[in-house]
């Protein structure tokens, strides 16, 4: 016996201790309070409450313009307590502002991703159902939407049309709905080599039972994590054609409008464009926060894939 | 593998033209060109006409785009409505800024971004690991332009180490720089992370160690290829995306770079320059998915035959 061949023995002999460790640690972390989740997810609810409950919050003349109380700072930098987050040029107050734009902001992601979700997942289960030259084209269609610089197109659709908020709208939805597509068709297919499926055919369920009420609940964990994870980019998309001119135009205010605004008083009152973009780092923050850990929960065995 | 090569490069080609295509039928459709550009004090019918008549927009949308595709295969792409310069003239102009810029942002986030994902999976679960993580999803969880105002109000306007934007000197460099790598430091050191993680997982890693081989060689020679493999894939998402991301960072660091021309050309309408852009962030796209795609078979030579090939890819 040569000498590694015994190292390889000792090694074997301690690998279902090893991986009884490695069990135990894993269950241990996945059932473990986390606090930076936690923070996360009351992050994204003190958003949502502020976003939802705005109209309450601020009345009409909380976004006025009061020209005596410009570009006054937050209420830690030598503020007062009339505008804890400071004013503007306009004297408008900071955190009215702020939570108009959240809201736009929210509205924007939500109705973008469920968009995608929407286009995505009907089309990776209309492709995992009827194969054939269908698939095909829809795996081409998923290709070219990989393969294209979005962004930039975009960008210069949204100059030319001209801005309006549907077309926005629409170009949100469309960002990102390549990857439901693909996730769905490859759930859709594994779904239909199973039993259930098999059942709720054989009793013929049309495609908008089988789907909409069998596939899609059985495999909604991981659309769901892409949801989220769609979410958090369709933010960042926003912000930054926002950011631009080119997205939320006024009378609407985004995140990413107030920051480009902001931009041109860098050098006098630099929360104008700090302030909202913050808000854009912990919101998009706590979504990839919470999206990893549910990625994590439905799939155990793929943790180290994170 | 030829068959393979083939198909790949085909199908790289009609992913162009069809971007191509759309965005000329699409912006076409926008309206019409003519009266944008025209000075509000000059649109009268006749000069209007003129100018449709010289950029050929008299035509039918089909003649057009015939025009269009085959002038591009001359390497003409047309004339910028701003100035009657070549579109093809102006973006080249505007190219080596950007290569600047990208010539050190790509080493850069390469080597940081792997070398940290490799010491957060070699310390996993410990202190480190969780720091370095954290870091990296904050790090692309921060938008381009945010972190690009940040810097401004720290470096330039409060210390004022830095210029606030420009081009002239090497300190001129640093903050658009640290912008467009931030972000993908973050991505590459996450995938990094989990591809070494699965690779320390396999037996040979256990069988190496066993053998006594040192640490830092099992990393060199056996861990950095293997994970490297999986790495790939963010590597050619990285190339494709860099014209989109020196949009943001280019225009608010005023570097006249493509990203830069992109903006300007966007907000006057001007065609041309618009659609000469989109086909070459197009060409970069897909030349760097293609070399990915290709360069997985010449790394693994498991990916080599055709069939696994077009299952896995």
């Amino acid at each position: 016996m040569t000498w590694h061949e015994s190292n390889l023995g000792a090694v074997r002999a301690y690998e279902p201790l090893r991986r009884l460790w490695a069990r135990q640690s894993v269950r241990w972390r996945a059932t473990r309070f986390a606090p930076l989740s936690a923070l996360a997810l009351a992050w994204l609810i003190l958003l949502l409450i502020s976003a939802l409950l705005d109209s309450l919050l601020s009345s009409p003349d909380a976004i006025s313009m009061d020209l005596r109380a410009r570009l006054r700072p937050p209420l830690l930098f030598g503020g007062n307590w009339a505008h804890i987050l400071g004013t503007d040029d306009l004297g408008q107050d900071i955190l009215a502002r702020l939570l108009l734009s959240v809201r736009t902001s929210l509205l924007v992601a939500l109705v973008g991703s469920g968009l995608g979700a929407l286009l995505g997942t009907t089309l990776g289960f209309i492709a995992a159902h009827f194969r054939g030259w269908i698939e095909e084209s829809v795996q081409m269609l998923v290709d070219l939407q990989a393969a294209m610089p979005f962004t930039i197109i975009a960008l210069a659709l949204l100059a030319f049309f001209g801005n309006s908020f549907g077309l926005f709208l629409v170009i949100m939805g469309i960002y990102g709905w390549e990857r439901y597509a693909r996730l769905a068709r490859s759930l859709a297919l594994s779904a239909l080599g199973q039993g259930y499926t098999l059942a709720v055919r054989s009793y013929g369920a049309g495609f908008l039972r089988l789907y909409g009420r069998h596939v899609l609940p059985n495999v909604a964990g991981p659309l769901i994590v892409n949801m989220i994870l769609n979410f958090s980019e369709v933010i960042l998309l926003e912000s930054a054609l926002s950011f631009l001119g080119l997205g939320v135009q006024p009378p609407l205010s985004s995140l990413g409008t107030m920051v480009g605004y902001g931009r041109t008083y860098v050098t006098t009152a630099w929360w104008i464009a700090v302030i909202p973009g913050v808000v854009i780092v912990l919101t998009v923050l706590s979504l990839s926060i919470l999206g990893d850990r549910m990625q994590d929960r439905l799939n155990p065995a793929n943790r180290s894939c994170r | 593998m030829l068959a393979l090569v083939l198909r790949k490069l085909f199908r790289a080609a009609l992913t162009v033209w069809l971007t191509v295509s759309f965005v000329f039928i699409v912006l076409r459709l926008s309206g019409d060109p003519a009266q944008i550009i025209l000075p509000i004090n000059l649109v009268t019918p006749e000069v209007e006409a003129a100018l449709r008549h010289k950029w050929g927009l008299d035509q039918p949308l089909i003649v057009q785009y015939l025009d269009y595709v085959a002038n591009v295969f001359r390497g003409d792409f047309g004339f910028s409505f701003r100035d009657g310069r070549p579109a093809v003239s102006l973006v080249l102009a505007s190219l080596p800024n950007t290569l600047a810029l990208m010539v050190v942002a790509v080493p850069l986030t390469i080597c940081t971004g792997i070398a940290i994902g490799v010491l957060a999976a070699l310390r996993r679960g410990r202190l480190t690991d969780r720091a370095i993580m954290l870091t990296a999803v904050t790090a692309f969880s921060v938008p381009n332009f945010f972190l690009g105002i940040l810097t401004i109000i720290v470096f330039a306007v409060s210390l004022h180490w830095l210029p606030t934007g420009g081009t002239g000197s090497i300190r001129h460099v640093v903050l658009p720089v640290l912008c467009l790598s931030a972000a993908w430091i973050g991505i590459f050191a996450r995938f990094t992370r989990g591809a070494t993680i699965d690779v320390l997982g396999q037996p040979f890693v256990t069988g190496l160690r066993g053998r006594g081989i040192p640490q830092m060689a099992i990393i060199r020679a056996h861990i950095l290829p293997n994970g490297m493999i999986p790495t790939l894939t963010v590597f050619g998402m990285y190339i494709g995306s860099l014209i989109s991301g020196s949009i943001i960072v280019e225009s608010l660091f005023a570097w006249p770079g493509v990203g830069h021309l992109l903006v300007e050309s966007v907000f006057s309408r001007d065609l041309a320059v618009v659609q000469a852009i989109i086909l070459l962030a197009s060409l970069m796209m897909v030349t760097a998915n293609l070399l990915v795609d290709l360069s997985y078979g010449w790394l693994d030579p498991r990916i080599r035959d055709l069939e696994i090939a077009s299952r896995v890819l």
